[in-house]
């Protein structure tokens, strides 16, 4: 009797340990966002490379926790959202460890995974309850395009089509939109919608966009589910663009046009837009987020030139107004999100020599802080840094003309030919038009220099600092 | 050295063989802010 009532004792105990444990872990919500190819599909797979293989040759001095030794263990849980894709952390892992490592397959929409990561607390009042605790991180990987729709809330189908007739008018766009600048031209707006023709041009306008994105390197894509639309793909909701000849129609008959004719069903489409993409993204996801990492790829446009680069610096400048919650801010009165730490990170420092990596922040910078005297950053704490998820280089010296000057070798991501390179220093602010006029950037692209075991670290620069900005203090 | 005096040094392709790798001086679980804190920190408050 005395036995069964020992058992009892002690499964109870088991109980209320188990129960007082999950009322004492933490969760964080960290956000991934970038816009497309600044790395993001690299900076989580590393990410849950370093944590799930702390111990295996990790360097992770910089991330507090591991460093004082009360980090235990991480491994992969289920992820908290069942219809929300997960994130394929192991075809990101087979990419860099396969006999000619390359980069992952880019991912395209909204991905999910959990990590649950066991330590020991050390100052905070868990100490007192519990040898060990766990912090729950849920990774969100999302497209930084989604963000660059944020101040289409603001606008009517009229302004955004004026702003980004506009924008479509101004060169390099214009070279390559002029024809279909011409054919919308000719749509006569009151008349009956033909909903081939509709398609058709947003199919166009659409074809656009991944222009302007991928061979001009463009950063400002809106609406930025045209391409990356995932599971909205062929829905009419995708299928609008905006009309360009706004100066030239009857503003009166434009308020009163029906949602049958051409304008009309274009400016019924762009609102439905807003509504159930726009907003419903900012209403499911984006309140949820606790942290963010928002990724720059600095390099690319500088080798692409000024417009290019502007270009970027209008859209970090829209992707800003999301973490803008001051009294006016849209995202305020609509939705009140929560992030308290945001992180803007160079990525790709390992393409440019050790001491680049100051100026590349400093780029960085002004790219992110030049709208913060309009934004409110109160509640929210910033920080800029240049890492390299996955490092593909080394860094060394070299003689050249009597001295020695840093230099990197590593593989040259279209050929994979070894070479040892000084690749040209980084601008510690955008250079003026003179110097575009007389010379260029030409940074190397680089890919995976050896393949890494399934099990082992992926060499980095700054993971830690990253980790221990955006989780360090859930594990005190 | 002209070209690495310019404002913007430009890109310098070298051969192979002539790359030094740079020597980690400290093991990276070392740092110097810890460091400094432990000999300096408390003449300091």
């Amino acid at each position: 009797m005395a036995l069964i009532d020992k058992k009892k004792l002690s499964k109870l105990k088991q109980k209320a340990n188990d129960l007082l444990n999950r009322s004492l872990d933490q969760h964080v919500t960290l956000a991934v966002t970038g816009l497309s190819r600044s790395g993001k599909t690299a900076f989580i797979t590393s990410l849950v490379n370093q944590l799930v293989n702390e111990g295996n040759n990790s360097q992770l001095g910089f991330f507090n926790v591991v460093h004082q030794g009360r980090f235990i263990a991480a491994k992969r849980v289920p992820q908290k959202h069942l219809h929300i894709g997960r994130f394929e952390y192991d075809r990101g892992m087979s990419a860099f460890s396969q006999g000619e490592p390359t980069w992952p397959e880019p991912t395209h929409g909204i991905s999910e995974m959990r990590l649950a990561i066991r330590y020991q607390p050390k100052e905070s009042l868990l100490k007192y309850a519990t040898d060990t605790a766990t912090l729950y991180v849920d990774i969100t990987d999302y497209p930084g395009e989604w963000l660059l729709d944020l101040p289409m809330l603001n606008q009517t189908f009229e302004q955004w089509s004026k702003q980004t007739a506009q924008l479509l008018a101004t060169q390099p766009r214009f070279k390559s939109a002029e024809t279909f600048i011409e054919k919308v031209n000719k749509i006569d707006p009151f008349a009956k919608v033909d909903e081939q023709i509709l398609a058709d041009l947003s199919r166009e306008y659409t074809q656009l966009l991944l222009h302007f994105r991928h061979e001009l390197g463009m950063s400002v894509i809106q609406p930025g589910r045209f391409i990356l639309p995932g599971e909205l793909e062929d829905a009419p909701i995708l299928q609008f663009f905006p009309f360009t000849n706004f100066e030239d129609i009857d503003k009166n008959a434009y308020q009163n046009a029906s949602d049958d004719c051409f304008i009309g069903m274009l400016r019924a489409r762009f609102i439905e837009y807003k509504e159930r993409v726009v907003k419903a993204f900012y209403k499911e996801h984006f309140v949820n987020f606790d942290r963010q990492i928002v990724l720059a790829d600095c390099l690319t446009p500088l080798n692409n030139g000024p417009e290019s680069f502007a270009d970027l610096k209008m859209a970090m400048t829209m992707i800003m107004q999301s973490f803008s919650y001051g009294q006016s801010s849209l995202l305020t009165r609509l939705f009140a999100p929560k992030i308290d730490k945001l992180l803007f990170a160079a990525t790709k420092a390992d393409h440019v020599t050790p001491e680049q990596h100051k100026n590349l922040v400093r780029l960085l910078d002004q790219l992110v802080y030049q709208t913060q005297h309009q934004l409110n950053y109160d509640v929210i704490q910033m920080k800029t840094l240049a890492l390299a998820s996955v490092k593909t280089t080394q860094s060394g010296k070299s003689r050249y003309q009597g001295q020695d000057i840093p230099v990197l070798r590593g593989k040259r991501a279209e050929n994979s030919e070894l070479i040892t390179v000084f690749p040209g220093a980084v601008p510690s602010k955008l250079p003026e038009q003179e110097f575009w006029e007389k010379e260029t950037f030409n940074y190397i692209s680089f890919s995976p220099f050896e393949p890494v075991g399934q099990h082992e670290c992926l060499p980095h620069l700054r993971m830690d600092q990253v980790m221990q900005f955006l989780l360090g203090d859930k594990m005190k | 050295m002209n070209e690495l005096d310019e404002k913007y040094k430009q890109q310098i392709l070298f051969e192979n063989n002539n790359f030094i790798a740079k020597k980690t001086c400290l093991p990276s679980n070392i740092r110097m802010e810890q460091v400094m804190q432990f000999l300096l920190g408390d003449k300091m408050k």
